[in-house]
């Protein structure tokens, strides 16, 4: 009896495994072997430029990147980036998220859609839409701030700080609206008899949301944050568009410096390396916010 | 019975490979088959239609060959990583390429161009020498030159009467006419964190009597190349030029210029066409002259650009494909492209040409400065020592690095990057 239980087990397992088969392939041909490739390489001298001279030779690619001054510019750009960014981002989109959640009925759809328009816009486009708009011959940005007794001719892409200000502000409002939605779904699980008590006993608006709003969206917070993070770290077609990296490097990123490497150098050892330490940099971050997220489960 | 199987495979794979090796010699010969099929060609954006036309040229000499005409936007960077991406595949298109001079070697390196040696070498001395020299790489030659490109200084003919030689008349004819005719700027060229910062910086550094690679190595800490970065950060500091010269590409400065805002203007050979067309505020006005030379200089130095014809290795109509190259790079078809988009020809004829001289009336003084064009670095791996110049310069540039600390780290890790190419 109990044998003929096991084997049906058994049984409905393989057909189990069996129609996860090709999905499993599918993953492993599209996301891990690449991985591997890519680890591979990074252990190679592997340059286009030699197709005949590829050998293995360690770390040597790993040691070269790190003992170069550019690594920790370009790293701490990233960590500049990564954090304003994030930051802004978190603001915009609760704000948002806020509104939406207050929005009567009627304006309820229109003012989710014209939220949402910025997160459909692809990377290249708000680029080049906002290298436009900070022109500093052509561009509105300057004409608006000269009417409040700023600088009609302000050079926005030419300072160091500047720049960033202008790569980080361009993320940021195209990625707000993805925070806001998801915050807004997080806002609506919340039950409207929590803060309808809450007011009973006394509690103010603000003491709502610190002490209703905001505990309850910290799961949704915390995944909200790790996409973010992922997603900042690999920033590439703002930076690419908007300023090239440029000035001084002031805004090249890890993953600008990886570009760089592979397709202006043609060296794919070195390229692969850089992307190897871009995603375990992504991995470590990534085990922080789960062990966070744990705990919060835990308890 | 297996073995009779394992003959039948024998022969038929034998019989597979004789066709395989007949059908490559057969499309080997340029002369004698017949040149036909379809041949797809990527250039960079071609805003003029002069390509369009060079190639209904094509379409008359070789009625039996199908065009594909495919245009990269964006500055030269972009098109060669499009470019890439079909050769790190081995992709059979594009067939025909245009290929920036300073490709070359680096393409060919990595065994992705087709050698046209004998090809070339019988039409060789149709061309100028410095571009010829661009379409070899280890004495083999990987392309046909299309056109040659060199920094010239262009300037308003209804402000400016003698144009300057010297840095210093520059900036005085600067701080004499800023204001004039609608101008807001003095001199504007192109610093943007790329390709352009490396051709500007070092054309000023070769006005100043400065030098790249010599004998060997990078010595680039000296005064010449001192003099050079304080005189650009001068420029900028006093409003002779604009801050954003620093994020500005060729084309930025056409639309400047363009506009009517500035009296001088370094850039490229096509920027002539452009500033005469009908779109410009200043058709008409434009002048074009050899950059002018800094303190320590003795003469004139622009940097040596242009972009070749280059064949993908693997294509699968070789024939079309060298014919094509040989055609858009011919005197005939230079005629059209040196009218049309005011480049300059590679062909030593057009600049003797009647219809060409009466388009370009400047041309034929300008030959010895196109002749005479100082190349980037000829090194194996040109773009690893590019991106170091714009790295550098830019720190002396827009992020306020002294001089002389940040040259000698730049000599250090050109040279670190040289001996790594040998």
């Amino acid at each position: 009896m109990k044998k003929r239980h096991v084997s049906r087990d058994r049984r409905d397992n393989l057909t189990g495994y069996l129609l996860i088969a090709p999905a499993l392939l599918l993953i492993l041909a599209i996301g891990v072997v690449p991985v591997l490739i890519t680890i591979s390489y990074s252990f190679q001298h592997y340059l286009l430029t030699e197709p005949q001279n590829r050998h293995f030779v360690g770390f040597e690619n790993y040691i070269e990147i790190l003992g170069n001054s550019s690594f920790w510019l370009v790293l701490k750009n990233t960590a500049v980036f990564a954090v304003i960014s994030m930051t802004l981002e978190l603001v915009l989109g609760f704000t948002g998220a806020l509104l939406m959640n207050g929005a009567k009925k009627g304006g309820r759809s229109l003012v989710r859609t014209t939220v949402l328009i910025p997160w459909a816009v692809p990377g290249i486009i708000i680029a080049y839409m906002f290298q436009f708009l900070f022109n500093n011959q052509l561009g509105p940005v300057n004409v608006i701030l000269s009417h409040f007794g700023g600088a009609a001719d302000f050079s926005w892409l030419t300072k160091p700080w500047s720049a960033m200000f202008v790569v980080i502000l361009a993320d940021a409002w195209k990625q707000f609206p993805y925070v806001a939605l998801m915050l807004l779904a997080g806002l609506q699980t919340i039950t409207q008899e929590l803060y309808e008590s809450a007011a009973i006993d006394g509690a103010g608006k603000l003491k709502s949301f610190f002490y209703i709003t905001l505990p309850n969206l910290k799961g949704i917070l915390l995944i909200v944050l790790l996409f973010r993070t992922m997603g900042a770290i690999r920033i590439f077609d703002i930076i690419f568009g908007i300023t090239g990296g440029g000035p001084a490097s002031s805004t090249a990123t890890l993953l600008y410096q990886a570009y760089k490497y592979l397709f202006s150098d043609m060296n794919y050892g070195k390229g692969s390396a850089m992307s190897t330490i871009i995603t375990l940099i992504i991995l470590a971050i990534s085990i922080l916010y789960i062990r966070v997220l744990g705990r919060r489960d835990e308890d | 019975m297996k073995k009779l199987a394992a003959l039948l495979l024998t022969a038929v794979l034998s019989a597979g490979l004789l066709s395989a090796c007949g059908g490559s010699q057969n499309s080997g010969s340029t002369d004698g088959g017949k040149v036909e099929g379809k041949v797809t060609i990527v250039t960079a954006n071609d805003t003029t239609g002069s390509v369009t036309h060079m190639l209904e040229a094509f379409k008359k000499a070789y009625p039996d060959v199908e065009i594909d005409h495919q245009m990269v936007p964006g500055a030269s960077d972009d098109v060669k990583q499009s470019i890439m991406n079909s050769f790190v595949a081995g992709d059979a298109d594009p067939d025909v390429i245009a290929c920036d001079s300073i490709w070359v070697s680096q393409f060919a390196a990595a065994d992705w161009l087709l050698d046209v040696t004998s090809e070339l070498e019988a039409v060789k001395d149709e061309y100028l020498g410095g571009p010829l020299k661009t379409c070899y790489y280890n004495d083999k030659a990987y392309a046909f030159p299309d056109y040659t490109d060199v920094g010239l200084l262009y300037y308003r003919t209804d402000i400016i009467d003698t144009p300057p030689t010297t840095w210093d008349e520059l900036v005085k004819l600067c701080e004499e006419h800023k204001g004039e005719g609608g101008t807001e700027y003095g001199y504007i060229f192109q610093m943007f964190q790329g390709e352009p910062t490396s051709c500007n910086m070092l054309e000023f550094i070769k006005q100043n009597g400065g030098h790249d690679l010599q004998d060997g190595k990078f010595s680039m800490a000296n005064e010449n190349t001192y003099e050079a970065l304080d005189f650009v950060k001068g420029l900028i500091a006093d409003g002779t030029t604009p801050e954003d010269v620093l994020g500005w590409r060729p084309d930025d400065c056409v639309s400047v210029f363009d506009e009517g805002k500035a009296i001088f203007m370094r850039n490229w050979t096509y920027a002539y066409a452009r500033a005469q067309s009908e779109e410009s505020k200043v058709a008409g006005k434009v002048g074009v002259c050899a950059l002018p030379v800094g303190p320590k200089g003795t003469e004139s130095s622009g940097t040596l650009g242009g972009w070749n014809l280059a064949i993908n290795k693997n294509t699968d109509n070789k024939a079309a494909a060298i014919a094509l190259a040989k055609f858009m790079t011919s005197a005939q078809a230079q005629k059209i492209a040196t009218i049309e988009r005011s480049t300059f020809p590679t062909q030593k004829t057009m600049y003797e040409d009647k219809d060409v001289l009466e388009a370009l009336p400047y041309l034929s003084s300008m030959k010895e400065a196109a002749d005479k064009a100082a190349p980037r670095p000829q090194v194996r791996d040109y773009p690893t020592i590019s991106t170091i110049f714009q790295e550098y310069f830019h720190k002396v540039l827009a992020g306020g690095e002294e001089n002389e600390a940040t040259m000698k780290a730049m000599d250090e890790a050109l040279n670190a990057a040289l001996e790594k190419m040998k």
